[in-house]
């Protein structure tokens, strides 16, 4: 049986106590919040920057949490506060005791509940001390309110600046990536089958995709950089130099032939109207295709052979070309660079060679004339190989034309990406890139333009127009043009020409990465470097 | 079988506590601490040595207490050459009825108050003699146990600064003793008062005020007085702490203390702390009461340290830092 005097009692103790735990742990937890609030604001402002208000908010919500946090974990029990109410109003230990013994019958027990309900009739739960932590509640409060006084400062000039280039830079950042995406949709719904067959779609998306939305100008620019880097690979894997070659020696060569057929095939393939010189070669193929000439119209046949002579004629200065091109060099023509990978594991030179070899064979069966007797299965052999290596080399035409195609939009993509990392960095002020696609569409309709012309009180890029950042000072840094003494050195070069190849696409790569050279001169150097490149293929 | 109230019971402990109190005050001047432990020690059933120079009234003390209680009282004065059988008896031929045979001839353990002056001047072997008289409280002589009446209670005095001739009290001796308690030198106005009681021709007149019975009742009402298991917790704690071996131990507990106290000086706390609380008139052992006994009943089961003895450590000291500890 519990005493109601004694639990009214210790009730009232329990409340009191923790009331006074609350105020404690409120004054420790406003001093802690002032204290932190001040740090935080200090930190801010020795960066020159407004003090945000979100963490302060963060701070107070957190430092309130751990209070309430810290309260309910040393929220004192009933026992407890017995404790602490016998400690602290002279009760010896008689609560505390009373507490255990209400449940017990015997006489003592009884004897002593009275004796405490007596002792506690004399005192309040009143008596025991609870003290505001005024100390600590003004403390943290003096402090959160300096703390709050710094917040109202704005931001420094120079942290401002940044602030509106970051701004600035994000949503350029994001401008690049829609306009690319539209840039690259367009792109693709223009592609031919052949074009898409040597440049995947879903590539390209890919590499738009990859770009990130950023504060950072010089991550912008490494991205689009990143990106350029893709597009100039990408056209470099579509090079087909030695087989361009190829073609150009075998133009060359028909240019020389006094058939008008072989010089009009030779012409287009001058000109790299590779699609043009295919249909050519299939027309002559088809006009001198004999199937059977033993059941053939004399007249026919006669047209036929005239149209085979044609041919053979195409064939041999084509196969010439290819000779005089050398033995030595067929070694080594091959799958590197991105060259036609032939199904049959033949080059445009070998196939040419074949061809002719084919249509010389053709020709020798005619004039052997075993055909009248009937018998033309070797000539039907040769007729077979010939189709199935012009087959082979007009597809491979299809595919130079598709990589010419594909990579004259890699370079308009490419400029497009210069046009956007001059954007990037304020070095433009509008992006227009759709412009630059719908070129000659008549630009924006009337009444939608931007204002980015508008010029704000101060710029929004220190380094624009800014050219003495970008030049660096003169004087200073690692010569390019040191002089070599002529005997310095071994004398014997131990490169080889794809070594210097690498070496050249290795520093216009590390140029093209630089976020402090100007576009126009990037891409110049690029240019230069491509140049020189071609030049030593060449040779 | 007590038919009395508790409550009337407790009333008589005070009473009674308080006439042996007075009436041993008539003599002994000052000294209450050291009078009120050693009646709590009494009422326990527990030994007591007092430890203290010469003169300071130890013997005085034990004299006038066995004035003050009608008992049977036995001195005992310890001395190297003094034998075991001088202290528990020995077996002595006799002639009776034509007969002739050994009869046991108590010795002055027989007894209610034994006042051991000066025990450790005995040799170790004599004051063996008194383990089994002080815990089992009887004497076993030539096989033939022999009980001692109740209440019995041995009084003990020794001299802390003479060293020479003397034998150190084992362990497991100094562990039998309720009390150890130090009797300082008396204040200006004490040694005033006691030149006044003692310079003339008539001493004070001390009566006796309680028997044997009314110490047996005292040490029966006290086991009533119930303690709260938070109050009892406490007192563990503090006997905890003074082992080294206790994490919650203090640090000069640790450096300075080789062994701690034993269950038996919980035992003998809780008895006193019992004592304490009826004095006060409480039906509760508080945790005052406990600290209050702390240090009497602990000092004598201290070992210290190499460290702690050179250091000249005091065990009271140590009990209170545990004391302080277990809070």
């Amino acid at each position: 049986m519990k005493n109601e005097g004694i639990q009214k009692f210790l009730n009232e103790v329990t409340r009191r106590l923790n009331r006074g735990l609350a105020w404690r742990v409120a004054g420790w937890a406003v001093l802690i919040t002032g204290i932190v609030l001040l740090a935080h604001a200090i930190i801010y402002r020795l960066y020159g920057m407004e003090v945000p208000w979100g963490g302060a908010l963060v701070i107070s919500f957190y430092a309130l949490a751990i209070g309430a946090g810290v309260w309910l974990i040393r929220l004192r029990n009933s026992n407890e506060c017995a404790l602490v109410a016998d400690k602290e109003l002279d009760l010896k230990d008689s609560l505390t005791s009373a507490m255990e013994f209400e449940e017990k019958n015997s006489e003592v027990y009884k004897l002593q509940l009275k004796q405490t309900e007596n002792l506690l009739s004399g005192k309040k739960a009143g008596d025991l001390k609870v003290e505001l932590p005024t100390w600590s509640l003004v403390s943290g409060g003096v402090l959160a309110a300096a703390a709050i006084g710094l917040g109202f400062l704005p931001n420094s000039e120079a942290v401002q600046q940044r602030l509106d280039q970051e701004a600035l830079t994000e949503s350029r950042s994001e401008e690049i990536k829609t306009e690319l995406e539209k840039y690259v949709e367009e792109f693709i719904k223009e592609m031919s089958a052949d074009e898409k067959e040597v440049l995947s779609p879903e590539e390209l998306k890919k590499w738009v995709k990859d770009l990130k939305r950023t504060k950072d100008q010089k991550e912008a620019m490494r991205q689009l950089a990143r990106f350029e880097q893709k597009v100039t690979e990408a056209m470099s894997n579509m090079e087909a130099r030695k087989d361009e070659e190829a073609m150009k020696a075998a133009a060359a060569e028909l240019a020389k032939s006094d058939q008008a057929a072989a010089r009009q095939l030779g012409k287009k393939l001058e000109l790299k109207e590779f699609k043009a010189a295919e249909e050519d070669l299939k027309k002559l193929a088809e006009a001198a295709e004999l199937k059977d000439p033993g059941k053939m119209d004399p007249k026919e046949l006669e047209k036929k052979l005239e149209e085979l002579k044609k041919l053979r004629e195409a064939t041999k200065r084509m196969a010439n070309a290819a000779r005089k091109r050398g033995a030595g060099q067929k070694k080594k023509l091959g799958n590197a660079n991105g060259q036609m990978a032939p199904g049959n594991g033949k080059d445009m030179g070998q196939l040419m060679d074949a061809m002719d070899a084919d249509a010389k064979g053709l020709q020798g069966e005619i004039a052997k004339g075993n055909w009248k007797k009937g018998d033309w299965e070797k000539g039907m052999k040769f007729e077979k190989n010939f189709n199935k290596n012009l087959k082979q080399f007009n597809k491979n035409l299809r595919r130079m034309n598709g990589r010419n195609l594909a990579k004259r939009r890699l370079a308009d993509l490419r400029a497009g990406l210069n046009k956007a990392q001059r954007f990037a960095n304020g070095q433009a002020q509008a992006l227009g890139l759709a412009q630059g696609k719908r070129a000659g569409q008549g630009g924006l309709k009337p009444g939608v333009g931007n204002d980015r012309s508008k010029r704000k009180e101060r710029d929004e890029s220190p380094e624009v127009g800014n050219v003495a950042s970008l030049e660096g000072q003169k004087g200073v840094g690692p010569s390019i043009t040191a002089v070599e003494e002529a005997d310095s050195g071994t004398g014997i070069s131990g490169r080889s020409g794809e070594t210097k190849a690498r070496e050249f696409r290795r520093q216009m790569e590390s140029f093209v990465r630089r976020d402090d050279v100007p576009e126009d001169v990037k891409m110049g150097v690029k240019k230069y470097f491509e140049r020189v490149h071609e030049v030593s293929e060449e040779k | 079988m007590m038919t009395e109230s508790i409550e009337a019971r407790a009333g008589e402990f005070a009473v009674t506590f308080k006439k042996i109190t007075d009436e041993v005050g008539k003599f002994i001047v000052g000294q209450h601490d050291i009078i009120e432990n050693v009646l709590i020690a009494v009422c326990c059933g527990g030994h007591v040595l007092l430890e203290g120079v010469p003169g300071l009234g130890k013997t005085a003390l034990v004299n006038t207490l066995a004035e003050a209680l009608d008992l049977k009282f036995s001195r005992i004065q310890f001395t190297p050459d003094l034998l075991p059988s001088d202290v528990v008896g020995t077996q002595v031929l006799q002639e009776s009825e034509g007969h002739r045979g050994l009869k046991f001839q108590p010795g002055p353990v027989f007894c209610n108050i034994l006042l051991a002056d000066e025990i450790n001047r005995a040799t170790p072997k004599t004051q063996a003699a008194l383990l089994e008289t002080m815990q089992e409280k009887r004497v076993t002589v030539a096989n033939e146990t022999h009980p001692i009446g109740l209440p019995f209670f041995v009084l003990a005095t020794q001299n802390p600064i003479e060293n020479d001739g003397t034998y150190p009290l084992p362990e497991a001796q100094l562990d039998r003793f309720f009390f150890k308690l130090t009797v300082e030198l008396p204040n200006h106005d004490d040694f005033a008062e006691i030149l006044n009681r003692t310079g003339g021709n008539t001493l004070p007149k001390i009566g006796a005020v309680a028997n044997g019975d009314d110490i047996i009742k005292l040490g029966e009402t006290l086991r009533e007085i119930p303690i709260a298991s938070e109050i009892q917790d406490h007192l563990v704690r503090v006997v905890r702490n003074t082992h080294p071996q206790n994490e919650k131990a203090p640090l000069k507990v640790k450096t300075y203390v080789r062994h701690g106290a034993s269950p038996r000086a919980a035992q003998a706390m809780l008895s006193a702390a019992r004592v304490r609380a009826l004095l006060d008139g409480r039906f509760h052992v508080a945790r005052e009461d406990v600290d209050a006994v702390a240090v009497p009943a602990m000092r004598h089961r201290l070992i210290l340290s190499f460290e702690g003895e050179a250091e000249g450590i005091s065990p009271d000291e140590l009990i209170k830092s545990a004391i302080k500890s277990a809070y």
